[in-house]
């Protein structure tokens, strides 16, 4: 069986559009689309598609032993050092004017070109910096799309960005550019220079993001951001980033492809995983926040993630493995395992105590710069602008979003996410449609996989109008948020969300929407939207989940609508999340499974939990953990060990009255147990007397808690309600 | 092209051209498309095996009298024969390998290349069932030439034939790995 020329073209454009597609639930959806009933096509294409990146590194070795052998066969024929090839000869070495610009000296030599000082005289006098770009004269197609490019540099206007004034060619024709002439120094350099702290640090770095936001948003992506790319200097008493050396030259360089897949550009400590992994994912202006996260990284810790001294000699498949494998360490961790001596140095170079330097960057900095840092794009921060507001918000001391879900940080987050979503959609849309055109208009024979394109074209506006409902949606919770309630069912109502593929990035609307709705007494709505939260977090670290408050809000919800549904609920948290990592998550999911009566094989199976939640005065909620306990206990009968639990939650001096009031229910219920009726009884008295004052407030030392959860009340009630079945009256 | 019929043999008429006319033209780009970057790690010291191409086209003129068909035809059979190059280098290494002493082995030199090897058989296999992907993967990876150039010899756009690198490479990789299955 021979596949045809035309077969392989449109499964070639299959593969590469799914390998787009980062988010593997999305991929498989496309697949399927693709493919309909072609349950055997899509097997083969699903095979394809995870050999790809095995095959990226196979051939990478591969090229390494290929360098390798040659050089031996080489040397064996005792071969002179080749010359310099024939095209490449800098044959405008001798230049000393191109059109208005008078070379003075040469400045340096990299990024695919020799760059030169240079004085212009008409038709005002300046220095300004030339750089002629080394690219293969024969090359047609790369001159051609080096002028496009040059267009789009010309239209970048930015103070934080340097300025391209002009452009030219040379007498042999090779392309010019004229730009700002820009001194300064290398940022890392700069700051320690100066002393910069932290802070002054961090609103540095936000100076260079918003300069990478503005090319982000003319579609521009640098692909070499590194300290030597960014100088900064010092005018009127503010310290100013210039960014220089703009993707051209790197894309046109060596006369090689624009995206050969299979071809490195930039600095491997700053490059993002998808641009080393070359599995053929087209590289996005996400990698660009990489390597922001890498500089911050840097600006805060003296060392890249990647510390390529330590390992001075690695081939780069050495190399690209540890960036596609490695684990991160945390900012704070790494400081805090430096040497006295190094710490010393650091913390002097920013001109901090150790101390505060260690305390400054631990917590939510350590989170900004992990989020920035994500190996998926899709978890990364997915603008410029979004890391940007995040290291403002930190700098004025407000929550910030790079923080795993809980109520505080859920609706900036889902904004921004949701915003990006329909941006990537329309992105991958144009991105097809300019490469339909190509082709189309190329190559005759390309006419069928045309058509194939065009049919994936239209799969992409499918799914940038899943983003843009999703989009819609979003606003429809900022707008419940701002409390303009009937704009929001306005918009709900256009926009169902069944309309919604469940994804991660629509986890934190249906989050939002659910606790609205659930606040406001629309259970049957705030239902609807936990069954779609809890399809979402299904494609979400398991732990990290956990680690929000999202199963509880689950399971309360579907206690108070559906309880049928919450035994099949717990069930499958059951299988997905033990055992808990940490006692915090362990408390979690206690409660998240014995919040309604349990068999004893259920309880059986949290035992693992119990242990490694500890003692409930160590947790960071002491009476939740003692009223998870006092649950466990509970529901395996243990009337006596519970009901000690019970007393140490509520001798707990930060206990919520909501907890108060679940505690003294589950009182209630193992005084009925043991048959002392009058003492459940005055239990749940008290348990009602609480609800009934606090009102849905809640209440922490006598005074209202600043931040409401409406599963905390949801919790006491159904706890209250299981007593008053099993005490009566 | 590429119809072979054993396993690790390369078809002795592949090599067998030659044309004074065509050969000034092509060899001055041959010498730059062998001028491929190893490795970004090793920029500064970029090998160009000229030699080795130079020992092609040896091969290649000396065999007989035939005509270029096209320069398609000429980048085929210079991509074949470093192929052949490669893979009898790598061939004559591991019998020597096998036939040194143990206690030598270390010195650094006799390290696996097995993947040229690997790459080769599969190839092979592969020119049978996906011609076109084949040609790709010979044009890239013998070959050394860019996707660019691989445009102009082939007649398709950059875009199809990177995306048909992309897909090839995948698929050779999966027959490597069948075959490495069917061994253990």
């Amino acid at each position: 069986m021979t596949t045809s020329a035309t077969d392989g073209e449109i499964s070639s454009a299959i593969m590469e559009v799914a390998l787009s597609l980062d988010d593997p639930a999305t991929r498989q959806v496309f697949l399927e689309r693709v493919f309909g009933d072609k349950g055997a096509a899509k097997e083969e294409m699903t095979r394809l598609l995870d050999a790809a990146d095995g095959a990226a590194t196979f051939f990478l070795e591969a090229r390494e032993q290929r360098a390798k052998v040659t050089a031996k066969i080489l040397s064996e024929n005792h071969a002179a050092p080749p010359a310099a090839t024939a095209r490449f000869v800098d044959d405008d070495a001798v230049l000393d004017k191109l059109g208005p610009y008078r070379l003075i000296a040469r400045l340096g030599e990299g990024g695919g070109g020799v760059v030169y000082e240079a004085e212009q005289e008409q038709p005002i006098r300046r220095r300004v910096a030339v750089k002629i770009v080394r690219v293969d004269l024969g090359n047609h197609t790369a001159l051609a799309r080096f002028d496009v490019e040059r267009q789009a540099l010309a239209l970048m206007d930015h103070p934080n960005i340097a300025k391209v004034f002009d452009a030219g060619t040379t007498p042999s024709g090779r392309p010019y550019f004229a730009m700002e002439l820009v001194t300064g120094e290398p940022i890392v350099r700069y700051c320690n220079e100066r002393k910069l702290n932290c802070s002054e640090r961090l609103e540095l770095f936000v100076l260079v993001c918003n300069a990478i936001q503005h090319a982000h948003q003319k579609g521009i992506i640098h692909r070499d951001i590194k300290p030597s790319n960014i100088l900064v200097t010092r005018q009127d008493g503010a310290n100013v980033p210039k960014i220089i050396d703009f993707g051209i030259a790197k894309d046109a360089g060596a006369g090689e492809s624009i995206t050969a897949h299979d071809q490195f550009f930039g600095t491997p400590a700053y490059m993002s995983p998808e641009q080393v992994a070359m599995t053929g994912i087209d590289v996005d202006t996400r990698s660009d926040i990489f390597s922001l996260g890498v500089l911050l990284y840097e600006l805060l810790t003296g060392a890249t993630p990647i510390d390529r001294s330590a390992v001075p000699d690695v081939t780069f498949s050495q190399i690209r493995k540890s960036l596609l494998t490695w684990e991160t360490e945390r900012p704070s961790e790494l400081l805090a395992k430096r040497p006295p001596g190094v710490l010393a140095t650091l913390a002097q170079e920013r001109g901090m105590e150790t101390g505060d330097l260690l305390r400054f960057v631990r917590g939510d900095l350590d989170w900004i710069v992990m989020q920035a840092l994500e190996k998926n794009r899709i978890r990364r921060y997915q603008t410029a602008n979004g890391l940007a507001t995040d290291v403002r918000r930190l700098l004025a001391h407000e929550p910030i979003a790079a923080r795993p879900p809980s109520r505080v940080y859920v609706l900036a987050k889902f904004i921004r996410r949701n915003r990006i979503a329909c941006g990537a959609a329309l992105l991958l849309v144009i991105l097809l449609v300019v490469g339909l055109a190509t082709t189309a208009a190329m190559y005759e024979r390309e006419r069928k996989t045309a058509i194939e394109q065009l049919r994936l074209k239209n799969e992409a506006q499918a799914a940038r109008n899943e983003a843009d409902a999703r989009s819609k949606i979003s606003r429809a919770a900022f707008l419940l948020d701002q409390g303009r309630i009937d704009e929001a069912d306005e918009l709900c109502r256009k926009y169902p969300l069944s309309s919604i593929e469940p994804s991660l990035e629509a986890a934190a609307v249906f989050r939002a929407l659910g606790d609205w709705n659930s606040e406001n007494g629309r259970g049957d709505q705030a239902i609807q939207c936990y069954r779609l939260l809890r399809e979402a977090s299904k494609q979400d670290n398991p732990q990290k989940t956990l680690y929000g408050d999202d199963l509880m809000a689950v399971a309360a919800a579907l206690l108070t609508e559906n309880p049928g549904e919450y035994r099949d609920f717990r069930e499958k948290v059951l299988e997905r999340y033990t055992p808990a990592d940490g006692r915090h998550r362990a408390e979690h999911l206690l409660k998240v499974c014995l919040i309604a009566p349990a068999d004893p094989g259920v309880v059986a199976k949290l035992e693992r939990e119990v242990k490694t939640m500890g003692d409930p005065r160590e947790t960071p909620c002491p009476a939740w953990a003692a009223f998870s306990l006092s649950l466990y206990h509970l529901r395996g009968g243990n009337s006596v060990e519970s009901l000690k639990a019970c007393e140490l939650g509520l001798a707990s001096p930060e206990r919520k009255s909501s907890c108060e009031a679940s505690l003294e229910a589950v009182v209630a219920l193992n005084h009925a147990a043991m048959g002392k009726m009058d003492l459940a009884n005055a239990a749940l008295q008290r348990a009602r007397k609480i609800a009934e004052i606090c009102n849905g407030r809640d209440f922490e030392r006598g005074v209202p808690t600043p931040r409401l959860y409406w599963f905390d009340w949801a919790i006491a009630k159904l706890m209250i309600k299981e007593a008053s079945a099993r005490v009566g009256g | 092209m590429g119809t072979t019929t054993q396993r690790s043999e390369i078809r002795a008429d592949e090599f067998c051209f030659s044309s004074a006319e065509l050969l000034p033209v092509v060899y001055d780009e041959l010498r730059r498309l062998a001028a491929f970057r190893l490795d970004h790690a090793a920029a500064n010291k970029t090998l160009q095996p000229t030699a080795l191409v130079h020992e092609a086209w040896m091969r290649l003129s000396t065999s007989n009298e035939k005509i270029w068909q096209s320069k398609e035809h000429f980048f085929n059979a210079a991509a074949q024969a470093m192929r052949r190059i490669l893979v009898d280098r790598v061939r004559a290494q591991s019998r020597q390998k096998r036939t040194r002493p143990v206690e030598n082995l270390d010195d650094g030199i006799f390290e696996d290349d097995s993947h040229i090897l690997l790459i080769h058989d599969c190839l092979t296999k592969l020119e049978k069932i996906d011609p076109y992907s084949a040609k790709v993967v010979l044009l890239k990876f013998y070959g050394g030439l860019g996707s660019e150039e691989i445009a102009q010899v082939t007649g398709r756009s950059v875009r199809s034939v990177e995306r048909q690198w992309m897909f090839a490479k995948a698929k050779l990789y999966q027959l490597i790995q069948q075959d490495q299955e069917r061994e253990e």
